[in-house]
């Protein structure tokens, strides 16, 4: 996969910035040539802020929106803010997270209008494009990931997106003859995979399911039948992985090609309308503008459309690999 | 997926869906495939094992995705490599408290583990010739004498791939989960016909509550594995996620189980100053150097030879040593803090390299330090990684006391644990870097396979697992009982939330009732500043003290504050520091009772590793009572550690 860029840094440290260490070691153990040119990232914000958090708050009946006032350093993640809040001023505050560190994919929420990681957006991210002013103080506005149904305060039910990820059968299917040696035991090497056939797909392996692609998504919020970015992205990732079974492959690509007959587009299914597989996708590119890993989401599924296109007539759709 | 009955019978349930759950669900299924296409099958279920993975988080976000580093195996594929140094290694790492017949299964099976991840689809990073690639780790050497290429790795970020992989290929199987619910209740049933008099336990079922309804379900099952992870939460500071509360050992603890060597927790150098968010020993692997507030690569005058690559143990102890010397520096984003961090120096690798080696590492230093390690310092210190003690098993990873008063081994029937809440004990001391993805995904398998052979003997002979579904029965209701009442209490009597306008001026003169967040984060604080890397008896009692006298009354206090049982998460909350509270009681206990230094326990007040007492490893109880076995010693006599 080419054409995606090479890490997912470039999306999101953009400014340039001198050096920053405070103490000049240069001189010590480090080769003078090894130091490559000034910093690229913006430097931490340590000043204190205060900010009006304003939360879209359901408890199953009731939903209102609820203030809560902080100060706090300015490079404080959003999910810092939140848990700060549950633990100071309302234990009650509901709100999926883990990790914290933006691998485990469970703080998705609408920030300011925007799909984005809790533990990934710092208060200096938002502040400055938070319009809403309350006595002159920054208003940053959470409320539950779009496209899904909210189920208590900013948590959401993600089972349609799991689901459309688990029905494209998301598991290699390598081929069995490299699998087992002629005596019937497991192969004892691994399959040899070329570092350029890893770069093919290895960016769609970092995807965490978070469903941020989703809640980006216009034609996805929206309820157009779409099988969606998260499931294409899933399913990308072993089209393009050089050990999946050739058979398999074109079956995956079947899969999303068109599925008259199989509820794989479960966005909106109740609606009646019939599914569309991977082609209600325009191109609108808000999931590779937002994926919080940086994978280019709409790139993979553009290249899935080519795969498709040279696929078609070479398998009939749904038989089954075993 | 989710099962909506309310009482439940499985063949196997699952405590946990991170590495080590998800390879014993996927040790069942493909053994007892095994089983039913060998040419004589011992035991021929006409169904596949119904098995049911409970975890208390949706799918993909178990802890083990946070992995980064790698996964160690011989795999020789860069350079020589063979298990017995790998075998060897862990010995020497665990600083001689490993059981040695089980660190050599681990090294000894870890090629084939890493070949089977493979197959299963992880994208392992390769060498120019298509082969798994491997990286440098601390403590993993070539015969003892250098740093050797033993660490399969994914660019920074395995567990992520291993944990997907696993998902994925559990997706193959009529695996059922159950996402979102929080086991309440580890059940065990009792009959006294045992021999000796002793009360024989078997394993029953387990008590839920489902987040998303607030309800709680009784689930029978007559083989339980408790795969739940970690304890890292003990600590302030800790790599580990807000959920890695100790659910699992505070079960076993709970339903009268014991913990082995539970005083003896990691602390991985390199946290991300105050954060604590890990960076990974592959940042050392790859070339990245600690320097202190002078720029001396101080590592050194530690570890001649090895450098930054010594045990984590030791590197810890040194930049706390560094510290305490006034060699530290600030953290810049917390400028009035005191000097506690040193440098990590990352600018040698080069930003080609650190892009395509560390991408993980990079990114976090950019988004939660502003800096660029291309360019930049980091600061870094010492944070709470990993536990190596946990619910004793053996091999096949079955659950087992030890008798106070004869030193006898009981083995509970049915129940299993795997991961980083079980002791094997492969890491002893101190483990490793890259052996603990190992140790889950090996023994997780073992486990699965051995259920599997039990459940195909059962089947083959037409007994029931459970030898007594009667008394398995009445136990688990007692406990559904129980558990419903303690649940509707918490919720029912729930506390009023301070009007928010009213804060935070009002906080101080009207404070918020207590609440299970606030007291995990006094509880980290506690024992970070009593039983951290270093402590002293003196230590240890004031936080002894504090937990029996502060915060168990606190934890028993608690109740929400919310009484909607749908999402109540602070529900969940208060057993979880219920858990914490438990387990850093037993940990406080047997750190009392170790008057010794090993591996990751350094006591000021006994220095020295002590063979001559405590060559062996310890097992407590919720009571605080303590006893101790000796350590399996089968190859590698213990020598002097030093590297």
């Amino acid at each position: 996969m080419a054409a995606l860029p090479p890490h997912r840094a470039q999306f999101r440290h953009t400014a340039p910035m001198s050096a920053k260490s405070s103490v000049d070691i240069t001189a010590t153990a480090v080769a003078p040539d090894a130091v490559t040119g000034a910093s690229t990232v913006t430097p931490a914000d340590t000043s204190q802020t205060t900010v009006i958090v304003r939360i879209h708050r359901f408890d199953g009946h009731a939903s209102w929106q609820q203030d809560y006032r902080i100060t706090v350093p300015a490079h404080t993640s959003l999910l810092d803010c939140l848990l700060l809040i549950k633990r100071t001023q309302d234990p009650s505050l509901a709100f999926r997270y883990s990790c914290g560190h933006g691998m485990c994919g469970s703080d998705a929420v609408s920030i300011d209008g925007i799909p984005r990681l809790l533990c990934l957006t710092k208060i200096s991210d938002v502040q400055k494009d938070a319009e809403a002013q309350a006595n002159g103080i920054s208003v940053i506005t959470l409320a539950p990931l779009p496209a899904f149904s909210p189920v208590r305060d900013l948590i959401v039910n993600l089972n349609p997106m799991l689901d459309q990820i688990r029905r494209l059968e998301p598991y290699l299917r390598a081929s069995d003859a490299l699998r087992t040696t002629p005596s019937g035991a497991i192969n004892v090497f691994e399959y040899l995979q070329h570092p350029d056939e890893l770069e093919a797909f290895d960016q769609l392996t970092n995807c965490i399911a978070c469903g941020v692609c989703e809640g980006a998504c216009p034609i996805y919020v929206d309820g157009t039948p779409f099988v969606g970015p998260a499931a294409a992205v899933a399913a990308g990732r072993f089209i393009f992985d050089s050990r999946d079974d050739p058979q398999s492959r074109a079956q995956r690509l079947a899969a999303l090609d068109h599925t008259a007959n199989d509820p794989i587009d479960t966005a909106s299914s109740s609606n009646g309308a019939a599914p569309a597989g991977i082609w209600p996708c325009k191109g609108l590119r808000f999931c590779t503008q937002r994926c919080p890993r940086g994978i280019d989401v709409s790139g993979a599924i553009w290249k899935i459309m080519q795969a498709i296109k040279e696929n078609r007539g070479r398998v009939a759709p749904h038989s089954a690999v075993k | 997926m989710t099962p909506t009955k309310q009482d439940l019978h499985y063949d196997a349930v699952i405590i946990g869906a991170g590495a080590a759950g998800l390879s014993c669900a996927l040790g069942i299924m493909r053994e007892w495939e095994n089983i039913q296409t060998s040419p004589s099958p011992k035991g021929s279920a006409a169904n596949p094992p119904r098995v049911l993975v409970i975890s208390k988080l949706q799918p993909l976000r178990s802890h083990t995705g946070s992995a980064e580093g790698g996964i160690a195996a011989s795999l020789s594929t860069i350079e020589h490599d063979t298990w017995q140094w790998h075998y060897r290694d862990t010995v020497k790492g665990g600083d001689w408290l490993v059981d040695q017949d089980a660190a050599k299964i681990l090294a000894q099976e870890a090629p084939e583990t890493v070949i089977r991840l493979e197959h299963d689809g992880v994208a392992f990073s390769r060498t120019p010739d298509g082969h798994i690639a491997q990286r440098k780790f601390g403590g993993h050497t070539a015969d003892g004498e250098r740093p050797v290429k033993r660490v399969a790795y994914a660019a920074d970020r395995i567990g992520h791939q291993i944990l997907h992989t696993l998902w994925q290929q559990c997706q193959r199987y009529a695996i059922d989960f159950a996402d979102e619910w929080y086991v309440t209740d580890l059940v065990l049933s009792t009959n006294d016909v045992g021999s000796a008099g002793a009360a024989n336990r078997r394993a029953a079922g387990v008590i839920v509550l489902d987040e998303a309804t607030g309800k709680l379900h009784s689930v029978e099952a007559p083989a339980i594995v408790v795969a739940t992870g970690g304890a890292g939460r003990l600590f302030h500071t800790t790599s580990n996620s807000w959920d890695l509360t100790g659910d699992g050992m505070g079960l076993a603890l709970s339903s009268g189980l014991q913990l082995e060597d539970s005083e003896f927790i990691q602390f991985h150098p390199t946290g991300l100053a105050h954060t604590g968010i890990l960076l990974s020993e592959a940042a050392r692997g790859e070339g990245g150097t600690l320097r202190n507030a002078a720029g001396e690569a101080f590592m050194q005058r530690y570890a001649p030879g090895v450098g930054d690559l010594a045990a984590r143990d030791v590197v810890a102890r040194a930049i706390n040593h560094e510290v305490a010397e006034g060699r530290g520096v600030n953290d810049p984003l917390s400028p009035d803090s005191p000097a506690d961090c040193v440098w990590l120096d990352l600018r040698s690798i080069g930003r080609e390299r650190l892009d395509t080696a560390l991408p993980e590492v990079c990114d976090t230093i950019r988004e939660f330090a502003g800096l660029d390690p291309a360019t930049d310092l980091v600061p870094v210190k010492p944070t709470a990684h990993y536990t190596m003690g946990g619910i004793p098993v053996d091999t096949t990873g079955s659950v087992y006391t030890v008798n106070f008063t004869t030193g006898a081994k009981t083995v509970v029937a049915g129940l299993k644990a795997a991961g980083e809440c079980s002791c094997i004990s492969v890491h002893g001391a101190n483990r490793l870097g890259a052996n603990s993805l190992l140790d889950a995904v090996v023994f997780g398998t073992r486990s699965g396979s051995d259920i599997a052979r039990t459940l195909g003997h059962s089947a083959a002979t037409g007994t029931d697992m459970a030898t007594d579904t009667a008394a398995s029965r009445a136990a688990l209701c007692t406990a559904y009982n129980a558990r419903q009442e303690s649940v509707t209490q918490l919720l029912h009597q729930a506390l009023p939330t301070t009007p928010p306008a009213a804060l935070p001026s009002a906080a101080s003169t009207d404070p918020m009732p207590d609440n299970p967040y606030q007291l995990m984060r006094d509880v980290g604080i506690m024992m970070e500043a009593h039983l951290g890397v270093t402590c002293t008896a003196e230590s240890i009692t004031e936080a002894i003290n504090q937990l029996r006298e502060v915060f168990l009354p606190r934890a028993e206090k608690l109740r929400t504050h919310d009484a909607t049982a749908a999402f109540n998460q602070e529900l969940c909350a208060i057993l979880e520091a219920r858990n914490l509270v438990r387990v850093s009681l037993a940990l406080a206990t047997a750190t009392a009772s170790r008057e010794e230094s090993r591996g990751s326990l350094y006591r000021a007040d006994f220095p020295e590793r002590d063979d001559a007492h405590f060559l062996a490893h310890s097992f407590v109880n919720a009571h605080g009572e303590i006893s101790y076995r000796p350590v399996v010693i089968e190859d590698y006599p213990p020598e002097r550690r030093s590297y």
